[in-house]
């Protein structure tokens, strides 16, 4: 009887065990493709709510547009044109020969940067350069720092070696225009530079499921103070921006802007405040979506950008952009002053 | 009562001096696998992965002093090198677990024998995907405590002895990691591991493991060859995390006895792992 027993149970665990989980497929054709697609954004995409958008309408206004012979390129083309209707910087559909991008968030703006007017007007080509970071000291004795970019980091021995260079100055403006993101964890290490006490710098929300609306419980993300051996920064920080600061840049902004001795000024941010994740297509193209929001200390979404402070926006003016100044960094400066 | 300790003591060296040496010996064995693999989670993308399955093993058997019953542990390290359907991307998974299991065992008539215990096992793994930007990666973790099976017939080919054995496991209950449905990994980093740990059952882990080996006996050691499959599929906050490995077995087992064992082994009655 015993024997009979652990038979049966055996035989219940095995027939229970008979079958994997499935796992939706798609077709490996044109339709397959584009409805793989669809789904993946319908299911990930974190943004359909924030943005007023209908998905499955946008379903109805491209999938006639798909059939089997269509080629690759076309095929590209009509999923490009659907996933710029999320006008998201973070959306991309990469294959062999195309990366889909959607522009408008910074190309219908000014750009409002000019690097080289920088190094050669201001600094005299005498900055130092760590990494992709250039830094010098103004003749204002304003200490100047511009990051172009959050992709490569800088160690917080880094930091202290061009916060110990700049210690002499009054303020410091840091430069984040055309810095268009990178990795979060590197803006967080500058970020800590300049905190004195713990800060709660805003809050991460994920999907917890594939509805529209099936988001976790906001986290807060918090941020300590760096190893007491480090350079904490206290003077007054100016933080200039344009559209194309974007992404970690823009997430650098928001936690910035909630330390008090730190003005925002330049143009509004790009935004990019949805964390990317990927996945993929039947024929093997990528796809890039935001699907994790990032919202700032008040549970603002920064998806559209952040705005400078009040009075404090300002775009780069033409004429004197033409002369040889940049009329956003005098700006920057006259607010040190 | 110093009379009592006396009778007692008396005793236990008659029985001592009486009692016949029982070896038990170590059945050990070391083998490669290589085979193929189809991975797929769709944390890292929907599309399933196929390709080359790398494993070497351990496992050990002994006699336990209970009678009919042996126990023994595993060890498995295994490498899957999987690409997708269009051939563009690369899926590679590696993976290290271990388990202890103890079984009891029925001699049954024409040299058969089967056996039914049980297993507790651990897993720690991970599957990456390099094309993938803040979800490049998926822990695969997990413990189990499940069933354990195996059936024997020992034979002779010519006048080679062999042994065709085979075994299987499944999991009953367990645990298993996995992150929520679009939670990255810096989420995670941040302290929000709420719902990363899940209690695991058939209906959202499944896992069959079996081998099937032929042994044949050289004496001092044995050949293995044998067929290996594995599968796991699992789904947690909406991911489903398949993993099915097929795979050609081969490998050297050897019973080993202790040093000290092997003094009395004239006249020692000898209780190995498997009739």
């Amino acid at each position: 009887m015993r024997k009979l027993s652990l038979l049966t149970i055996s035989l219940v665990v095995a027939l229970m065990q008979i079958g994997c989980h499935p796992i939706e497929e798609f077709e490996q054709n044109n339709q397959g493709n584009f409805d793989a697609l669809w789904t993946a954004i319908d299911e990930h995409y974190c943004f359909f709510e924030d943005k007023d958008i209908d998905w499955d309408e946008i379903y109805d206004k491209y999938s006639p547009m798909i059939n089997e012979s269509l080629s690759r390129t076309q095929l590209f083309g009509v999923c490009e044109s659907m996933l710029n209707e999320l006008q998201d910087g973070h959306t991309n559909l990469s294959s062999g020969f195309e990366t889909s991008y959607y522009k408008k968030w910074w190309s219908d703006y000014p750009q409002n940067f000019n690097r080289r007017l920088i190094e050669e007007n201001y600094l005299k080509f005498e900055y130092k350069q760590l990494g992709s970071v250039i830094y010098g000291i103004l003749p204002e004795n304003i200490g100047y720092i511009l990051i172009p970019t959050f992709s490569g980091g800088l160690s917080n021995s880094n930091i202290d070696w061009i916060l110990s260079d700049l210690l002499t100055t009054n303020g410091l403006i840091i430069d984040i225009r055309d810095n268009g993101g990178g990795m979060m964890s590197y803006a967080e290490t500058w970020v800590r530079h300049f905190i004195t006490k713990p800060l709660h710098a805003g809050y991460i929300v994920h999907k917890n499921g594939p509805g529209h609306y099936d988001f976790d419980a906001p986290h807060p993300i918090e941020f300590n103070t760096p190893e007491p051996d480090h350079i904490v920064w206290i003077k007054p920080v100016v933080l200039l921006t344009n559209r194309s600061t974007f992404s970690a840049a823009n997430y650098f902004v928001m936690c910035m802007k909630e330390l008090p001795q730190v003005v925002h000024t330049g143009a509004t941010t790009g935004g990019g405040a949805g964390m990317p994740y990927s996945q993929e297509l039947p024929n093997g193209w990528s796809i890039r979506m935001s699907a994790v929001k990032v919202l700032n200390s008040k549970g603002e979404n920064t998806e559209a950008g952040i705005s400078p402070d009040s009075n404090c926006e300002i775009d780069m003016n033409p004429q004197a952009e033409a002369a040889g100044r940049d009329s956003m960094l005098e700006f920057a400066i006259t607010l040190l002053q | 009562m110093i009379r009592h300790i006396c009778i007692i003591t008396t005793m236990v060296i008659a029985f001592c001096v009486n009692a016949q040496e029982v070896i038990r010996p170590v059945n050990s064995a070391w083998s490669a696998e290589v085979g193929v693999s189809q991975l797929a989670d769709t944390y890292l993308s929907p599309v399933k992965y196929s390709g080359e399955h790398y494993g070497l093993s351990y496992s050990r058997r002994q006699a336990m002093t209970l009678p009919d019953f042996l126990q023994g542990w595993d060890v498995n390290l295994s490498f899957d090198n999987a690409k997708n359907p269009a051939g563009n991307a690369r899926m590679l998974a590696m993976r290290v677990q271990g388990g202890w299991r103890m079984m009891h065992s029925w001699k049954l008539p024409k040299s058969f024998s089967i056996g039914l215990g049980g297993y507790i096992g651990a897993e720690f793994g991970v599957l990456y995907l390099s094309r993938n930007g803040n979800n490049p990666a998926q822990a695969d973790a997990a413990f189990s405590i499940g069933p354990q099976v195996y059936a024997q017939w020992n034979s002779k080919l010519g006048k080679l002895p062999l042994r065709i054995r085979a075994e299987a496991w499944s999991p009953l209950i367990g645990g298993f990691f996995c992150p929520d449905y679009g939670e990255l990994y810096y989420e995670i980093s941040l302290g929000n591991h709420s719902g990363l740990f899940h209690f695991g059952w058939p209906g959202n882990r499944r896992r069959v493991n079996g081998l099937l080996s032929v042994d044949f006996d050289f004496g001092k050691s044995s050949l293995r060859l044998g067929y290996k499959f594995d599968a796991v599929s699992s789904k947690a906050n909406h991911i489903t995390h398949r993993r099915i490995e097929h795979s050609a077995v081969i490998g050297v087992v050897c019973d080993f006895i202790n040093l000290n064992s092997q003094n009395a082994l004239h006249d020692a009655q000898i209780i190995t792992a498997y009739y």
